[in-house]
């Protein structure tokens, strides 16, 4: 059974984005990305799939509300060795202290049906 | 020289053996008597005129788990990022850091160390020391008789 259920595939380092550290968790349930991201204040964290990409963005802004600039972002990405495994339409993403974890369930496999059989 | 041996990880990328590489140095340069900290805490000292701030990225550690001490003239940030243990699965990549952390810093004179500040917010700990009320640049009037 295939149990490598991402490619690591990180582009070439832009001049904008740091790398930061994540963690990649896989049980029977989901796939659970967890990603630290210290600095990042809510609103300020994207989490987007496309195309089989996971992309994690989060933005450090420093200076006070009207005058807030963003000082450096984080960012990694992804690719799903296989979407289709994934209910894509349930990914959540919950942004606390500092840590975004971002949560792709698993579809559920079909369930083994059993056929009775009648005897004539 | 005893080296830890760490198990192959096929994924793990050059940053992990980075890590293992800072935490052999800073065992050998360490102060002796000061528990060498394992989870790495990036640490920034910016001073301004009117005092020094000290900012810690602490990603994942609950407020409530950062001690900030003063002893003396001696500032001591610790805290810990507890490791969560979940059990019925595996990681597929597992980067970053665990543990305790630890950090002193000695301030001066001109610095008011019981008037200290101290937050933590989306993962930062922002702590402010400002200077003596006397040690700031201050105006001196100039009377005339």
């Amino acid at each position: 059974m295939d149990t490598q259920e991402l490619v690591r595939n990180d582009p070439p380092a832009q001049v904008d984005y740091l790398r930061t550290d994540v963690d990649i968790f896989e049980d029977d349930q989901a796939l659970c990305i967890a990603a630290d991201l210290p600095g990042v204040a809510p609103g300020h964290a994207e989490v987007s799939l496309d195309d089989g990409y996971l992309t994690v963005i989060g933005r450090v802004e420093s200076g006070t509300s009207g005058a807030a600039h963003v000082t450096h972002a984080y960012r990694r990405r992804f690719a799903l060795s296989d979407p289709t495994r994934f209910d894509t339409e349930h990914i959540s993403a919950v942004l606390r202290l500092g840590v975004l974890e971002v949560r792709l369930p698993k579809v559920e496999k079909a369930k083994p049906r059993h056929i009775a059989v009648t005897v004539n | 020289m005893l080296v830890q041996v760490q198990e192959r990880r096929p994924r793990a990328d050059v940053r992990g053996l980075e890590q293992h590489v800072d935490r052999i140095l800073r065992g050998f340069f360490a102060d002796p008597g000061v528990p060498v900290p394992s989870a790495s805490s990036n640490f920034e000292v910016t001073p301004d005129k009117d005092g020094i701030t000290v900012r810690a990225d602490v990603p994942g550690v609950e407020p409530s788990a950062i001690n900030i001490a003063v002893n003396d003239r001696a500032l001591t940030i610790s805290g810990e990022r507890t490791a969560e243990n979940p059990s019925n699965g595996k990681y597929q990549l597992r980067e970053r850091s665990y543990g305790k952390f630890s950090r002193t810093f000695y301030l001066s004179d001109d610095l008011d160390a019981g008037a200290i500040d101290a937050q933590c917010r989306n993962g930062v700990l922002t702590v402010r020391i400002p200077k003596r009320p006397e040690a700031k640049p201050r105006q001196i009037e100039v009377k005339t008789s």
